[in-house]
């Protein structure tokens, strides 16, 4: 039941870090463009701020499934 | 009554009566689909895409229903 | 302290949950979102000469970087047993190409497969971005043609906007035209839709004295008429069904998730989201099924009912 729980509470993270990374790229972006003073940078720099957030959450969403195979994967192998 | 009044009203028969149809003709191939399905319980992967093909055709008038809806209600 | 088991626990988690929710409601009350349709709402933020560039377009043109970036390093050092991301590619190109070639054979199946392989990731792509927490969120104020500022978000699903199903069912229709006239050539293909020959027929028996099969003729002529018209009026009837369609489907899906997200927030919405991923995947199908289905159709040989009397 404990290694259940686990394995739900990382999936759970992994939806939590893709909002978080996208988020906080998209807002980062948006604060840097609002401090460069123009209307069109705010804009472009969200953009940029949100491929960002979102190139770094799709990698690290595939790090983490790999993780969970390499996981399965052993502890499979070790019930051997 | 005002236009407004007229407007709102328009909007909630639009959607009320123009789902109706496609409500009923959805009923229907959900009918026929679990028919086919008790009948022959092995073409269960055929008859379900058949039947979420048809179910989108008719399901597109209710959207349409509801796009005349919206404009009527929210539009200026 | 007694030790709780695991069914109280879910009780007092859900009730906590329930009460924030409550007092959320009661101390920090939001405005409703206000509602307008992308037919006078995607304001434009430049003018590229006569061209606006309006937050669905930037939001398409992510679409099409993730998916060509997406192939791109899918097929990058290619090897012949796959593994990781070209294995991923291989798997969805496998999937849509068995579904094609199932409904239209082998060879023309080939032929569709572009087309429609690629109406449906772009669809399906555009559809599943709209899902993102940053979409219809952040965005920059704008002073309006009347004096009055409206919030303008910077991002909106591609779908919501009229042109893009449009330009849709644009392609499509084209492209069974396209199809049909090069499999049966243009004299056959236009005979689908202009059946005078049955008319001609009947002329050619009035004109040699059989009045009666003449008549006959002519009534059966007159329906084929009827028919090849109805079937020329359906072609073009569908680019609208098409845009309505998917249009409809998508801006109804993103107002029904900013009320839920406005009126439950934490609980409901998670439901929503999951419909509206489950309606974005149903509507790429049936886009890209429909367009394939009415292919085979119009390249299937038309053969000619007429009667010898």
């Amino acid at each position: 039941m404990d290694k259940r729980r686990a394995e739900v509470i990382r999936f759970i993270g992994i939806g939590w870090y893709i909002a978080a990374c996208i988020l906080l790229g998209a807002l980062g972006g948006r604060w840097i463009g609002q401090k460069l003073d123009g209307r069109s940078s705010e804009i472009i720099f969200t953009i940029l701020g949100f491929i960002l957030g979102l190139i770094a959450a799709v990698l690290g969403v595939y790090r983490m499934f790999r993780a969970i195979e390499n996981n399965n994967q052993d502890k499979s192998r070790g019930n051997r | 009554m005002t236009p407004e009044a007229m407007r709102l009203l328009g909007a909630g028969l639009a959607i009320g009566l123009g789902a109706i149809g496609p409500g009923i003709g959805v009923g229907i191939l959900g009918f026929g689909a679990m028919q086919a399905l008790g009948r022959n319980p092995e073409a269960r992967g055929a008859i379900l895409t058949n039947m979420m093909v048809a179910i989108a055709f008719t399901e597109a008038i209710s959207i349409y229903a509801l796009i005349v809806a919206i404009i009527l209600a929210l539009l200026k | 302290m007694p030790k709780l088991g695991v069914k109280s626990k879910l009780a007092i988690g859900g009730i906590v949950v329930i009460l924030l929710i409550a007092i959320g409601r009661l101390f920090f009350p939001v405005p409703q979102p206000g509602l307008e349709l992308a037919a006078n709402y995607s304001e434009p933020f430049y003018k590229l000469g006569p061209i606006y560039i309006t937050n669905t377009l930037i939001t398409s043109w992510i679409g099409i970087i993730v998916l060509i970036g997406f192939f791109y390093f899918a097929t990058r050092k290619m090897k012949l047993v796959p593994k990781g991301l070209q294995n991923f590619a291989e798997t969805i190109i496998e999937l849509l190409l068995d579904f094609v070639e199932g409904v239209a054979g082998k060879e023309n199946g080939r032929r569709f497969f572009p087309v429609v392989a690629a109406i449906f990731l772009y669809v399906l792509f555009n559809a599943w971005l709209a899902l993102l927490p940053v979409f219809n969120f952040i965005g920059i104020n704008q002073m309006q043609a009347d004096g009055t500022s409206i919030y303008v978000p910077i991002l909106r699903a591609a779908n919501t906007d009229m042109n893009v199903p449009l330009m849709l069912a644009l392609v499509s229709f084209f492209s069974v035209e396209y199809w049909g006239i090069t499999s049966l050539g243009l004299r056959h293909y236009l005979g689908k839709f202009f059946r005078f020959g049955q008319l001609f027929q009947g002329l050619g028996q009035l004109i040699r004295g059989k009045v009666k099969s003449a008549v006959s003729a002519f009534l059966y002529g007159a329906i084929d008429v009827f028919v090849g018209a109805l079937e020329l009026l359906s072609e073009f009837v569908r680019i609208i069904s098409f845009t309505f369609r998917l249009f409809g489907n998508m801006t109804a899906g993103e107002i029904l998730l900013l009320m839920m997200a406005f009126l439950i927030p934490w609980i409901i919405p998670a439901i929503f989201y999951g419909l509206e991923t489950f309606l974005g995947f149903v509507q790429a199908f049936i886009f890209a099924g429909l367009t394939l289905v009415f292919a085979t159709m119009a390249v299937a040989a038309h053969e000619s009912e007429h009667q010898k009397s």
